[in-house]
């Protein structure tokens, strides 16, 4: 990824995900469902905040134009790989969940490459330009 | 939404008399106003639809001017050979505005005119003072988005990319209408609302911008237009520069820059113009232009990064025309 130390404005150029999820019953569908949980992770570590005022408890962007979500110029190169393992423990054909699982590791990562990026660490998610520039500012 | 009368004004003389009605309320593309209707943030009882008037789609040039029909879309602008080759910074500002399908339908005259994007002013349940109410929420409540110059009980910003391009640009306009009727200097149009108007814009609701009209600029004149949007592409700025300038040799003969993103309108930097006037732009010259524009900001409690950010931009804005 690339960090704009200037304008605060992070690019994640390529994101790499391998996921253990059981017996691989459908390659595409769960390669597909890889993908999208990524890029819901790419929202939460980059865009996705709901804005709430403090003084009044009035959510400010309760509309899909002010909560802003990764649009197709934001997704990156995804690879996303898994590894076929069937569970024998866990059910009759081996399988395991995989709709959330990679949202999770996703914004993670991101942050971590950030923090090394820019040598000081950001604590909140979403990292917006306001916060990169804020922490910028800190250091 | 609240129930409407719609009406198509078929020449300009009609669309003016009827916007003198009560409740009537100009609409073109619509792409700003639907949404404050369906919010019911607006609720006019007759939409005069300016869109039937013939002759107001053009992009074509005299002896002095180009000029562009107030109908034309943002589509049309972004993509017009005559603005791509002599007003790349008009091109560069269409392009980043909204999305290809908000383009296709927005027009030039109503992105001039268009309202701020305030999460306060577009909350559906917010009655903030710039809706009549009595305060301004953005004030002391979650201003990141929210102006760090001017002085105005509205502290929201005003929207436009192309306002700041086109005033870089010295762009008048045309206004027929009963309370302006003439050309203006684009930047004249622009105001801060106070607490005897709360509008943004000198205009009345019954003028109508005809058309835009930009001076020819030498052939040694340069321009560029920078947005920071919160994602890749469709975002309001959180800072714009639009910078023209034109040279004499190596020097800055003559320099117009304004900022979008930071102001409640569109926002001239006239020291930062003269500091850059006869010299030659260099890596020390735009720093110093960007700590120059930055002068006088008030942040408040969120805002304070744009600062920062503003200088970066206008260097960044002058190194793109200093190569």
């Amino acid at each position: 990824m690339e960090v704009d130390t200037e304008t605060g404005q992070v690019r994640v150029e390529k994101i790499v995900a391998v996921h253990e999820s059981g017996r691989v019953i459908n390659p595409l569908l769960i390669k597909s469902q890889l993908e999208g949980g990524i890029i819901q992770g790419l929202g939460f570590a980059l865009l996705e905040q709901r804005l709430v005022d403090p003084r009044r408890g009035l959510v400010v962007n309760p509309s899909l134009e002010t909560y802003k979500m990764p649009t197709l110029s934001d997704v990156p190169e995804i690879l996303a790989e898994m590894i076929d393992l069937p569970d024998v423990e866990i059910n009759n054909i081996g399988v395991k969940g995989v709709g959330e699982p990679p949202i999770i590791p996703t914004a993670a990562a991101i942050a971590n490459a950030v923090a090394d990026a820019l040598g000081v660490r950001i604590y909140e998610l979403p990292l917006t330009p306001d916060r990169v520039l804020n922490a910028l500012e800190s250091q | 939404m609240k129930n409407f009368q719609h009406v198509n004004a078929p020449d300009l003389e009609t669309a003016i008399a009827l916007l003198q009605e009560p409740g009537a309320k100009a609409i073109a593309g619509g792409t700003d106003l639907l949404m404050e209707m369906k919010d019911r943030i607006q609720t006019p009882a007759l939409l005069v639809n300016l869109k039937a008037i013939p002759d107001l789609i053009f992009i074509k040039e005299d002896e002095k001017f180009v000029r562009i029909g107030a109908l034309t879309t943002l589509s049309d602008l972004e993509s017009h050979p005559l603005i791509r080759e002599r007003y790349p910074i008009l091109a560069q500002a269409a392009s980043l505005a909204a999305t290809p399908q908000l383009r296709n339908a927005g027009t030039v005259a109503g992105n001039l005119v268009q309202q701020v994007r305030c999460w306060y002013y577009r909350h559906p349940e917010v009655n903030c003072w710039l809706k009549g109410g009595v305060e301004c929420y953005a004030e002391e409540g979650v201003n990141a988005r929210h102006a760090i110059f001017g002085s105005s009980p509205c502290i929201a910003v005003h929207p436009s990319d192309l306002a700041p391009a086109l005033i870089a640009l010295d762009a008048q306009v045309r206004v027929v209408g009963p309370e302006a009727d003439g050309e203006l200097a684009l930047e004249e149009i622009y105001r801060l609302p106070d607490e005897r108007l709360r509008e943004r814009t000198a205009l009345g609701s019954a003028d109508l911008i005809t058309e835009i009209l930009i001076p020819k600029r030498p052939e040694s004149s340069r321009g560029v237009f920078l947005k920071v949007m919160e994602r890749a592409t469709w975002s309001f700025a959180i800072v714009s520069v639009a910078v023209q300038i034109d040279f004499d040799g190596e020097h800055v003969k003559n320099a117009r820059m304004v900022l979008g993103g930071v102001a409640g309108r569109p926002w001239r930097v006239h020291e930062t113009e003269k500091l850059l006037q006869g010299k030659v732009l260099d890596e020390e010259l735009a720093e110093r232009a960007g700590e120059a524009a930055v002068a006088g900001a008030q942040p408040r409690e969120y805002n304070a990064y744009k600062i920062p950010l503003t200088k970066s931009l206008v260097k960044r804005a002058l190194q793109k025309l200093a190569g």
